[in-house]
């Protein structure tokens, strides 16, 4: 393993412990640290499941306005589309030709959009601002802090009446979250485009709009 | 590039690293490739990492996700190596989901024969399991079917390039052979081909058979090295451009390449070189915190910025450790806390008219960087001082003075250089461009955006030389940056031209 994957595992595990938590997780958390050089695979196994327990145990509420959720495109293809749509046989490139050249390129990736759950829990982070559709692939980057992240991008709009149709409950983000979607700079102090939000998972009935951000 | 048999510690390596990439955040197929090169830098290493990826398969099943990523890359990048352990993996596990991906290796002319045999035998059975990719399945073993949707279109396209009545602004396809250049060299040049936004195909030694005429793209570009048996195969292929690298893909040559190989490809179907140059900040070792904090300034872009020739920042950087660049991949890149004493030093050169002691410049750096700004004085003997308040100074031996020569407060703003020539402000070369050393280690962009104005510069050259008009170049830029109006465009590349002028 390199010192980049044990450093991963250190900062996920810092992020754990500014959770506070019982006297028994945060005992368990330091010795997961002692062990993060030596087998990250397996503190990462562990750390995942203590999160997800954690996270699951947190209260949950009915959202109050429209969110949504940001995803490169290659990602979209990969886990929202519908199978037929997905890269075990049409390249990542040429899908991405493909909606270039759509004339309505929001409306031909919502027809791509699988029914099922797009978002599961541990990937389900939204945000809530109106200004977000505004901004181009370059201002998002800049916005949500994607700094790894290049355009395009595709937002999935979700609609109060759809999520609460669909069964979407959200809650504040919490470093259990940052764990599991292996958010190493997560703050909570939030990020430049809005205040964040994480659901259980997300099926595609949830979403109302997707919108394209070259 | 021959099959090798991997070591267990690089099959170990290439499964740690699949087991821990993000599959979640931007393009997990190629990021999780650059990934393994740098995980495994060497020219020995990277030889063993096609069929690595293959003996990876099994212990990978055990997640889904990260199985079929694996799949993905071994497709996306023709690492028909690992035909044998995809094969294995089919047959523990036949599945559709890794059926379909099999057969589009199974089409590469370097897949073994139990691939073949294994996706064949899988694929009949897969019809009740899910019948669209039972059918992906069908098409990918057979270049002739008519598509009945967009989307097998599309797949055809994907998997049978060459059926080019199917393809309509399909990605440019280059194919690397396998006397390209070293494995090292040729592992970089599929990534930034990929990273470009074009489709690459590894062609296996010319020993095995030639390809379907439907396997490689009409107007694909095939590089090569220099080989009079491998000269004659790829004139049976009939394709448009074969680039001679004469056995070699060293980083200055592929620039170089990829400029030859769009000069022969449409507008719309170019590659995007801006892409290339993230892949080269991903790549950089300076891609530590660190690094982001403090920039990585090229020598143009100090020159520049510096208002010094690239002779004399060269000339001075070698009598002073603290002035001295970090090297990668022979280049030097120059931190901004020395970028900041260089230009202090300059900036007094020039607004006190005398001769100053480089060490100055040394003594600048070390100063720069910390936390809080710091009133400093300079005298007419080069001594410095610091505010202690009151606006007395007071130089390393506590010694106060009133007697101040010159302030240096202002070095960030522009300043003459004497005749017509000025140095630029630090952080804002113009009115619409500015220099953060967090974005993009410091390179100018465009204000309030991540757009070089070297990649807006190299795209308007590239459009003029095609012979477009002022209107018709804005338009070109603005398909891959729809936020630059021709503003910004002239600024920019009046900018680059600054850049580029340097001495």
């Amino acid at each position: 393993m390199s010192s980049n994957e044990t450093d991963e595992m250190l900062a996920l595990i810092a992020l754990a412990e500014a959770e506070g938590g019982p006297t028994r997780l945060r005992t368990r958390l330091r010795q997961l640290a002692a062990d993060a050089a030596e087998a990250p695979s397996l503190v990462w196994e562990e750390l995942s499941s203590l999160a997800r327990q954690a996270a699951s145990e947190i209260p949950t509420d009915l959202p109050d306005s429209d969110l949504h959720r940001v995803v490169a495109l290659e990602t979209f293809q990969r886990h929202c589309t519908l199978e037929e749509w997905r890269p075990s046989s049409i390249g990542s490139e040429e899908f991405r030709r493909h909606v270039e050249r759509q004339p309505d390129p929001d409306q031909f990736l919502r027809t791509t959009l699988s029914s099922e759950t797009v978002f599961p829990a541990s990937h389900s982070w939204l945000v809530r601002s109106l200004d977000i559709e505004m901004l181009s692939g370059e201002a998002i980057v800049n916005a949500l802090q994607l700094d790894q992240q290049r355009p395009p991008f595709v937002l999935c709009r979700l609609a109060v009446a759809r999520m609460k149709l669909a069964g979407v409950r959200v809650r504040r983000p919490t470093g259990y979250d940052a764990v599991l979607g292996r958010h190493t700079i997560w703050s909570a102090t939030g990020i430049p485009g809005g205040q964040e939000f994480v659901d259980l998972d997300i099926p595609g009935g949830a979403i109302e709009a997707t919108l394209w951000r070259p | 590039m021959a099959t090798v048999t991997p070591t267990l510690g690089v099959v170990a390596r290439v499964t740690d690293v699949l087991a821990t990439v993000r599959t979640w955040e931007g393009s997990p197929i190629l990021d999780s490739f650059k990934r393994l090169l740098q995980a495994l830098p060497s020219e020995d290493q990277r030889a063993q990492i096609p069929a690595a990826l293959g003996e990876a398969l099994m212990p990978l099943r055990l997640s889904r996700e990260r199985v079929l990523l694996a799949l993905d890359i071994i497709v996306a990048f023709d690492l028909f190596e690992a035909s044998d352990g995809m094969a294995r993996l089919l047959r523990t596990e036949p599945s559709a989901e890794i059926a379909v991906r099999a057969a589009a290796l199974a089409t590469h002319p370097g897949a073994s024969e139990s691939l073949r045999d294994m996706v064949q035998l899988v694929g009949r059975s897969a019809t009740s399991d899910s019948p669209i990719l039972s059918r992906q399945i069908t098409l990918a073993l057979d270049p002739h079917i008519e598509p009945q949707s967009d989307s097998e279109r599309l797949a055809i396209v994907s998997i049978w390039p060459g059926r080019s009545s199917l393809g309509d602004g399909d990605p440019p396809m280059i194919a690397v052979a396998a006397n390209a250049g070293t494995c090292e060299q040729a592992m970089d040049f599929l990534v930034e081909v990929r990273s470009a936004g074009g489709r690459v195909r590894r062609l296996p030694s010319v020993a095995t058979s030639l390809p379907s005429s439907e396997w490689l793209a009409r107007s694909t570009v095939v590089v090569a090295g220099s080989d009079s048996t491998a000269d004659e195969w790829w004139a049976k292929l009939h394709y448009s451009t074969v680039l001679n690298t004469r056995g070699s893909l060293a980083p200055s040559s592929r620039s170089a390449l990829l400029q030859r190989v769009n000069r022969g490809l449409p507008l719309d179907r170019r590659l995007r070189f801006d892409q290339v140059e993230l892949t080269r900040e991903l790549e950089n070792p300076f891609h530590e915190i660190d690094a982001f904090l403090s920039g990585a300034f090229r020598t143009h872009e100090m020159a520049f910025l510096s208002g010094l020739s690239k002779n004399v920042i060269g000339a001075i950087s070698r009598k002073h450790t603290e002035l001295q660049p970090r090297q990668f991949s022979g280049l030097n890149y120059w931190t901004f806390p020395t970028l900041v004493g260089i230009r202090t030093w300059n900036y007094l050169r020039k607004t006190t008219r005398r001769r100053l002691d480089p060490a100055l410049a040394a003594q600048f750096v070390k100063m720069s960087g910390t936390e809080h700004a710091v009133p400093m004085a300079v005298t007419a003997s080069g001594e410095i001082l610091m505010e202690v308040g009151d606006g007395s100074f007071s130089n390393e031996e506590g010694q106060l003075t009133s007697e101040v020569f010159f302030v240096a407060g202002e070095i960030r703003q522009r300043f003459s250089l004497g005749g017509q020539r000025i140095a630029p402000d630090l952080l804002a070369p113009s009115a619409m461009t500015s220099v953060n050393p967090v974005v993009y280690g410091g390179s100018p962009t465009v204000k309030g955006s991540r757009i070089t104005v070297d990649a807006i510069d190299r795209l308007a050259r590239l459009a003029l030389s095609d012979g477009m008009t002022g209107s018709e170049v804005l338009r070109y830029v603005q398909q891959r940056f729809p936020e630059i109006g021709a503003q910004e465009l002239d600024e920019a590349r009046q900018v680059a031209r600054e850049l580029l002028a340097v001495s």
